[in-house]
């Protein structure tokens, strides 16, 4: 046998025998241990991760989120999932669309909140069978904010003026480069008052409060772990060894390791990362603001992406 | 069977060369042996970093999937040494292993290459060559087997 035959046929064997033993082990659920995946939410909740190494890549994207938890549900050896919360909350599609995901699951969820679990961040907590909060934490803030900055004035002191071209009446709602009229306000507000009705709603529903009492507490006020376990917004007060308990418990478990579906961050992240922060602190001030508000006009004008 | 090889005749291998040859096995076995259990090892939030050996619970599974890519890196390594007396690594970087006895038995070979699999061991080899004069690593020198420009 030539010497080149010879060493494609035994890295064919290896290869065989490799792949074997993978599949073997693959198929074998006795040998994978009962684990609980922790998967984190920090920051502010969007839709998808940002491309732009101007701005902070920080945050949860609900597409990563769901990822974790599509992964964690397929997972046999995974009994339960924690989402480890530490968010002030985001945007209204992409708390929803976690939301959603969590109903779908067939596997206890229990959520722990840390420092903040706002806004977004509590929807999407509500809609778990159980929550931990810490004492001292913040949670609830059930409202929508809608609110931008409106460069018109200061546009007018440099000599800069908006020239509006428009097919559609109302296709400038929102520009931070003009007022609103009323007309504009009133729809813009009532579109506010319909997220947070369905925000309400979805609290209501998923924590099984009463809907009146649930828009009472929904002012937009946050409250501290202790308040908002009197209040039922939360199940007790605790940190992550209660989270652990309580998924062991209900997951009918006696031992499980916790394991992080976290995001894994590269090389290329890290190396963006700095150079986002660089540029945030170099650029920061109004400078900055003006400059966001030029780069992200749709950002303001689709009041229905704001944050909550 | 080789002959007993004169000291003479023997023109040694440098670092370079020994060392870029065992990065060329390394990445081979990687795609070969490691490769197909990615899928298993990602679904379990593992990577096959060295780092993970102390941040991972090593549980039945993982002592499997460890066991059986250092037996197979090993049978890769004295298979390709033992009939060929090269591996992948050391026919691109043009050297060859040689007996230093009058035979060449597989024990040779095993002895030569157990390091290779074994991190610890490595560790003392690779500790051992940057420090002894001749710059050959222990398990080398054990198993009476030398590395040489073809």
């Amino acid at each position: 046998m030539k010497k080149w035959q010879f060493i494609i046929v035994i890295l064919g064997i290896i290869f065989l025998v490799s792949f074997l033993v993978s599949k073997t082990i693959e198929g074998t659920e006795s040998l994978k241990p009962d684990r609980i995946a922790v998967i984190p939410i920090y920051g502010p909740i969007t839709v998808d991760s940002s491309s732009d190494i101007f701005f902070d890549q920080s945050g949860s994207p609900s597409t990563v989120v769901i990822d974790a938890i599509d992964r964690a549900d397929k997972d046999s050896s995974i009994k339960g999932i924690i989402l480890e919360i530490n968010s002030p909350g985001g945007t209204v599609v992409a708390s929803r669309e976690i939301s959603n995901r969590i109903k779908k699951v067939n596997k206890p969820i229990v959520s722990w909140i840390r420092e903040v679990g706002a806004s977004g961040a509590y929807w999407i907590a509500s809609s778990t069978d159980y929550i931990i909060a810490d004492p001292m934490s913040i949670t609830g803030s059930i409202g929508v904010i809608g609110s931008y900055l409106e460069f018109s004035e200061l546009f007018e002191k440099y000599g800069i003026t908006y020239e509006r071209l428009v097919g559609g009446d109302l296709k400038d709602t929102g520009s931070p480069y003009k007022q609103l009229t009323p007309k504009e306000r009133e729809i813009l507000q009532l579109k506010i008052n319909k997220i947070h009705e369905s925000f309400v709603k979805e609290v209501s529903n998923n924590r099984k409060l009463d809907y009146d009492k649930v828009k009472d507490l929904g002012n937009g006020m946050f409250y501290l772990g202790e308040e908002a376990l009197d209040l039922g917004l939360i199940d007790e007060l605790g940190s992550k060894d209660e989270a652990l308990n309580k998924i062991k418990s209900l997951a009918n478990i006696k031992e499980a390791e916790p394991v992080s579906f976290q995001r894994k961050v590269g090389i290329t992240d890290l190396l963006a990362r700095l150079s986002a922060y660089n540029s945030f602190y170099i650029g920061r001030g109004i400078g900055f603001s003006l400059f966001s508000g030029f780069k992200d006009e749709s950002k303001y004008s689709n009041i229905l992406k704001q944050v909550v | 069977m080789p002959k007993k090889v004169k000291k003479e005749e023997i023109k040694k291998a440098s670092i370079i060369k020994r060392v870029l040859a065992y990065i060329i096995d390394s990445l081979i076995i990687t795609l070969v042996v490691s490769y197909p259990f990615n899928n298993y090892l990602k679904s379990m939030n593992i990577t096959l970093k060295f780092t993970d050996l102390f941040t991972t619970r090593l549980t039945s599974d993982l002592y499997i999937i460890f066991f059986t890519i250092a037996i197979l890196s090993l049978i890769y390594f004295v298979a390709l040494e033992y009939y060929l007396k090269q591996t992948i690594g050391k026919i691109i970087m043009k050297i060859k292993i040689i007996s230093l006895k009058k035979e060449f038995k597989i024990s040779q070979v095993i002895l030569r290459n157990i390091s290779k699999v074994v991190d610890i061991l490595l560790f003392i080899d690779v500790i051992y060559m940057l420090l002894s004069p001749e710059k050959e690593r222990l398990f080398g020198k054990l198993s009476k087997t030398q590395v040489v420009l073809k």
